[in-house]
């Protein structure tokens, strides 16, 4: 048997068992997908990642860490991780969490796949220790989780508790956000599935979908995850920036109703049929996506 | 080795009727626990119902705190860190 070189992270060979079209038509924003990395997959992920020490990721993550502590004596406690205290609170027994390490080698490849914004795709890692794991919860983000050493076991529901939820959410806490709130007023909570996660497994699971999770061992996990870009907000950014030049656009709202006089002053049925010129033309709409991914901040 | 001390603010919530806090000698068994613990200070609220004490421990030091403060009143605190962690997730903006 030829053994296979890895120097990138290829999403078509790691989608390979469900194929990427299917991945695209069946999972994607829609439901879970578990899938095996081949063994040199799984090398390259490590080597890109590098040494599993809780006090260089700490250095590295860009969004800060966070050790999360709930054990007989202490109530669900979250406290913020510095290079200094990380080694103390992986020996305190808590769930250590590292938001945005940069691995371009990962984070660009996926962003590529996608067509999605890099800056969008973030590298996390978790660490958490035996007996340790996470309450019922759904994310905001579309993640990509691939267990990098020991095991953990995920309930997963079968399908988005609120589809394309726009903010994550704790079940049973009562700290809702304004946007998320009536999603969740009729929302119900889909039949859940086991998954056991072993290294060399990836786990794509939808924003919006409820999990929770348990390591019966000391477990490293690296979750690539897309902060989504929605269509509305290419589109409001793009149409933002291309119609606030327009003096016209820039008008103030004036004669929608008011004196006979005032109401002359009216410009938005002329607005509106420029924007529906605007948006049929494919030149336009085409500059509007890319006036969006070229923002520093997309 | 020693570790890297920060600051905490530990919240214990006593529930109403609770037997601890109604003990005619709960105020002194209370003071003689913080100075135990190193507290830096203690603001009692809702008659001494709902406890929030300031302290100084290394990570490593927080569950041996938690459990003295488990086994003379019964409840798990909850630490609350001087500096409020980053939001759970992702990128903000948006």
């Amino acid at each position: 048997m030829t053994a296979v070189m890895t120097d990138s992270l290829d999403m078509r060979r790691l989608l390979a068992p469900v194929g990427a079209d299917r991945f695209f038509a069946e999972h994607w924003q829609a439901r879970m997908a578990l899938l095996p990395l081949a063994a040199e997959d799984l090398a390259f992920i490590r080597t890109t990642v590098g040494p599993l020490d809780p006090a260089r990721l700490a250095g590295m993550a860009r969004e800060g860490s966070q050790a999360w502590l709930a054990n007989e004596f202490v109530a669900h406690s979250v406290f913020p991780v510095d290079p200094q205290n990380a080694a103390q609170f992986h020996d305190a027994g808590a769930t250590l969490y590292f938001v945005n390490v940069p691995l371009p080698a990962l984070t660009d490849s996926l962003a590529h796949f996608l067509g999605a914004p890099r800056r969008k795709v973030i590298a996390s890692l978790f660490f958490t220790p035996a007996g340790g794991g996470a309450v019922p919860h759904f994310d905001k983000n579309e993640n990509f989780t691939i267990q990098l050493t020991g095991a953990k076991r995920w309930q997963v529901g079968e399908a988005p508790m609120v589809p394309a939820a726009p903010d994550s959410y704790t079940l049973g806490s009562t700290a809702i956000t304004p946007a998320l709130a009536p999603l969740l007023a009729g929302a119900g909570r889909p039949p859940e599935r086991t998954v056991d996660l072993a290294p060399g497994t990836l786990l794509y699971v939808p924003r919006g979908t409820v999990h929770h999770t348990g390591a019966g061992e000391p477990s490293w996990s690296l979750n690539l995850s897309y902060c989504p870009s929605t269509w509305l907000d290419l589109l409001r950014a793009g149409l933002t920036q291309r119609l606030a030049a327009s003096p016209r656009w820039r008008g103030i709202v004036t004669g929608v109703g008011g004196d006979p006089a005032a109401q002359g002053a009216n410009r938005l049925p002329e607005l509106l049929a420029e924007l529906r010129a605007l948006l049929d033309d494919p030149k336009e709409a085409e500059a509007l996506t890319r006036a969006f991914f070229d923002r520093p901040d997309a | 080795m020693a570790g890297e001390a920060m600051r905490l603010l530990m919240k214990i919530v006593l529930p109403a009727g609770s037997p601890v806090l109604a003990a005619p000698d709960f105020e002194a068994q209370w003071r003689a626990l913080l100075k135990r613990l190193g507290a830096l200070a203690a603001y009692p609220k809702e008659q001494g119902r709902l406890q929030y004490v300031l302290i100084e421990a290394d990570p490593r030091q927080i569950t041996p705190i938690a459990e003295a403060v488990f086994r003379f009143a019964g409840v798990k605190p909850e630490f609350l860190p001087e500096i409020a962690p980053p939001p759970y997730y992702g990128l903000r903006g948006y």
